[in-house]
């Protein structure tokens, strides 16, 4: 590596740091204000790329106008900053008491449901960004070609984080808006109108995220995966940088613009018999460095403990939890017979379905396990079930016999699980749930880059079960009798000392730890276990699927779960068997409508939300509660 | 006397520039039943963090039993035998009474069959201690709908399920009527002397203290000014300056 490829890089990861900076300081100005974490922050990103493309068509943008596309990118981000006002008026409004989880959960549905408009109105192609005039051309530093465009970039991070700065310690706004960071219910009761303030924060931080999309367009073309990719990344910076803090993300924002730098700098490093290649692992050394920072400041380079305090506590659950009894005993007991009887009605594809709702039937449930019991936001569970499928794949075409490649799969979750929780079981609430996505993200990037051993973004194939369960059927039956022990095993667990002191932990950490409960352990062996049942549901779904491809690790995997497990009822005994159900067999109904079925799913989360928060199983209870008061 | 059942001995905390707690020492025997006063930011309520693991001390020891329990973590000075209620009533909401005390009863006893059973609502020792605190008609009632007042109870009954040899109390009656205060500390008292459990609380109705405790200590700006009998603390002249007014 010489001095010159290495001050072309560094330069390279500062003018990303911007871009990353103008999206993370969006995301981070709304979470300080309203406490929202928003999930479609990155779809505003999308937007805005895809908004700067149409509008520079318009303003000649692409016939070499710069004025052009500099009028387009200003449209762009006023356009995305109304939209989210839109957004935060319509929908955001309703979530404002609701747990955090719900919230998270309901910025997704807008997610899928913007990535589907965009993809109507875009089409699937990659749309390219305009060449800027008089950006266009290269500076050389050192004898290498920069781009122009990058040292434009390159101003605009520090120039935006100033003005943010001037907007907030030198004007009334910035006063309220620090004020009501510090103290919600002071500011509103100084009579500050927090409708309107929500709404004007949220506008700016999606005009940011908007404006960070159309500048990103001349360097990487508008795409229908930006959003998710992205969303990522911010996560990453707000939490590194402090959640809340604007300056905070700007020094976060360049670590990791910078990290990554390096690593593309330092390129294949080859240490003896140990060839380590960097730049594939940008993805896992920005987590590092975030775990390291973390571990020495829990709240984040420039976070207050303050507002972290006022965010980590999980919204009680309040509601009493189903508990299994001789009527839901036989409710299962008949259920599993009519499953047994399932083969014989004949129908092929009622049992690839039937086999597809019992594997995610088991993934939710192994989810319930450590959120709707343990309190701990997942929203990267897909990376236990994801590492499960590969296990199990890797394993079987290593030729390991079949019960030690399928064994194998709960093992290497659930040590996941404990690296993991080693450090991150220290935090709760959001803090843990943008680490639970980040991790996910991580593995998820791990298995497209690695090549070698994970087959890349074609995955792995070939990964048949033994031939005794070749057939369908067989096949289906030996899921069936899995899933069912497992989901057995687990309504149990929740009511064993430990599922109780799990739940206690979660009702009032306090209360737990006075009364003699680690809470630190019993969260990591419920993350443990969770992952466990999780990788057991993602070796049956490789095997009943042939192979396992990266998507097997993905957000949205992470976000089905939840989805079915909220649909299902958080609380109730057998949602997760109503949520795999019905939304594996809406999904399937949808898709085979509709190419815009993800929208319907947006949709769906929506209407849960503010609908139904209890899900199916908590609206028409199996079982009659006990009474609630004397 | 025998040995001093809690040994504090020159304990110190400090937030920033300020000592909250200043080499304060003090000590709790077999069943004793103390108070800790003083205005408010005193610092009582450190003191508690302190003993009770929530916060690390700068310096300075504690001793429960004759053992240092300094830079434990609280579920672990829970079972060396430290109750503890909360300001705001502290319970599981998600729960019914009974299964709440039968977890306690799980965390601090072996989780033997009994317990188990207690998990599936059929187990008389929850229901015992219960009656004691004169909670047992709520046993089936869901923790997170309760009243201010039983919650208060229903706390207690779950501080004392975990057996302590002492129990500390910060506020224990704020927030109720007179009437219900004293009903409160008589319970605490009896159940107290039944099982020789220690007592340490804090609290702002002086009816209360001087009602109940057996020696009071009292805070000033971080530091012990006076200890004594109720008689002792009336007349002592510092404490009316600083506090009693």
């Amino acid at each position: 590596m010489s001095l010159a490829s290495l001050a072309v890089q560094l330069l390279n990861g500062l003018a990303s740091a911007s871009s990353l900076f103008l999206i993370s300081a969006g995301l981070t100005l709304i979470f300080g204000v309203t406490r929202i974490v928003n999930f479609a922050h990155g779809s505003f990103f999308m937007l805005g790329a895809y908004v700067a493309y149409s509008a520079g068509t318009m303003f000649g943008a692409y016939a070499g106008s710069a004025s052009g596309f500099f009028a387009a990118a200003l449209v762009a981000a006023v356009g995305i900053g109304v939209l989210g006002a839109l957004i935060e008026v319509l929908v955001l409004k309703r979530l404002y008491p609701a747990p955090e989880l719900l919230q998270l959960t309901a910025t997704f549905g807008i997610v899928l449901i913007v990535r589907d408009v965009a993809l109507a109105l875009w089409g699937p192609e990659d749309r390219l960004g305009p060449r800027v005039a008089g950006l266009s051309g290269v500076v050389e530093v050192f004898g290498r070609a920069v781009p122009q465009y990058d040292l434009f970039l390159l101003v605009v991070g520090p120039l935006v984080l100033v003005l943010l700065t001037l907007l907030i310690e030198r004007t009334r706004f910035g006063i309220v808006v620090r004020a009501a960071a510090e103290n919600r219910v002071l500011t509103a009761a100084l009579g500050i109108d927090e409708r309107t303030l929500f709404t004007v924060v949220f506008a700016l931080g999606s005009f940011l995220a908007g404006l960070a999309g159309a500048l990103t367009l001349p360097r990487e073309p508008a795409n229908l995966g930006m959003d998710l990719g992205v969303i990522a990344d911010a996560f990453v910076v707000t939490v590194l940088g402090g959640l809340g803090s604007v300056p905070g993300a700007f020094v976060a924002a360049v670590i990791i613009g910078v990290t990554k730098a390096l690593c593309i700098a330092a390129g294949t490093v080859s240490v003896g018999p140990i060839t380590i290649a960097f730049p594939k692992l940008t993805l896992v050394i920005e987590f590092v460095v975030m775990a390291l920072v973390l571990l020495v400041r829990p709240t984040g380079l420039l976070g207050r403990p303050a507002i972290v305090a006022a965010t980590t506590q999980v919204a009680a659950e309040r509601a009493l939890v189903e508990r299994p009894g001789s009527r839901s005993a036989l409710v299962a007991t008949v259920l599993f017979v009519l499953a047994l009887l399932l083969p014989l009605a004949g129908d092929a594809y009622l049992l690839v379905l039937a086999t597809d709702v019992l594997v995610a039937a088991l993934f939710t449930a192994s989810l319930q396990l450590i959120v709707a019991r343990g309190g701990l936001i997942s929203f990267g569970h897909a990376a236990y079930f994801g590492l499960g499928a590969y296990a199990a794949a890797l394993a079987t075409t290593h030729a390991w016999p079949f019960p030690l490649a399928f064994l194998l799969a709960p093992l290497v979750a659930a040590l996941a699980a404990l690296a993991f929780a080693g450090l991150a079981v220290r935090m709760s609430g959001i803090y843990l749930a943008m680490l639970t996505l980040a991790f996910a993200q991580i593995l998820w990037s791990v298995a497209v880059q690695w090549d070698a051993l994970t087959g890349g973004s074609n995955g792995l194939i070939g990964v048949w079960p033994p031939d005794w369960l070749a057939q369908r059927t067989h096949y289906y039956l030996f899921v069936l009798a899995v899933v069912a022990v497992a989901l057995a095993a687990l309504a149990i667990v929740a009511f064993t000392p430990f599922g109780y002191a799990l739940r206690g932990a979660r009702d009032s950490a306090l209360r737990a730890a006075s009364s003699g409960i680690d809470v630190r352990a019993r969260r990591i062996e419920g993350l443990a276990i969770a992952a466990a049942f999780a990788g057991v549901a993602g070796a049956l779904f490789a095997y009943s699927k042939g192979g396992v491809a990266p998507d097997a690790l993905s957000i949205p995997r992470s976000v089905d779960v939840l989805v079915m497990m909220l649909l299902g009822g958080q609380n109730a005994l057998f949602g997760p068997l109503l949520g795999a159900t019905a939304f594996t067999w809406l999904a399937d109904l949808l898709a085979r409508v509709t190419e815009y079925w993800r929208a319907c799913v947006g949709v769906a989360i929506l209407l849960i939300v503010s609908v139904f928060p209890n899900g199916i199983g908590g609206t028409f209870r199996l079982t009659r509660l006990r009474p609630t008061s004397r | 006397m025998n040995a001093p059942l809690l040994e504090v001995s020159s304990l110190w905390k400090s937030f920033d520039a300020v000592d909250a707690v200043r080499n304060v020492s003090l000590s709790v025997t077999g069943g004793e039943i103390v108070a800790v006063i003083g205005p408010n930011g005193a610092g009582k309520t450190t003191l508690f963090n302190l003993m009770h693991g929530e916060l690390v001390a700068d310096a300075g020891d504690v001793r429960f039993d004759e053992r240092s329990i300094l830079g434990l973590p609280t579920h672990a000075i829970a079972r060396r035998g430290i109750g503890r209620t909360f300001q705001v009533p502290a319970t599981f909401a998600s729960m019914t009474v009974r299964e709440s005390v039968a977890l306690v009863r799980s965390a601090s006893e072996a989780r033997d069959a009994a317990v188990v059973s207690a998990m599936l609502g059929i187990d008389a020792s929850s229901d015992a201690i219960l009656a004691r605190l004169r909670v047992a008609d709520l046993s089936n009632a869901h923790c997170g709908a309760l009243a201010y007042g039983d919650a208060k109870r229903v706390e207690l009954a779950l501080a004392l399920a975990t057996k302590p040899r002492l129990l500390l109390m910060d506020e224990p009656t704020a927030g109720m009527t007179p009437r219900a205060r004293r009903e409160l500390m008589q319970l605490v008292v009896d159940f107290a002397h039944a099982d020789n459990v220690s007592v340490l609380f804090t609290e702002h109705d002086m009816d209360i203290v001087f009602g109940f405790a057996e020696r009071l200590i009292v805070l000033d700006r971080g530091a012990v000014i006076a200890e004594g009998t109720p008689e002792d603390i009336r007349a002592n002249p510092d404490v009316r300056a600083a506090y009693l007014g």
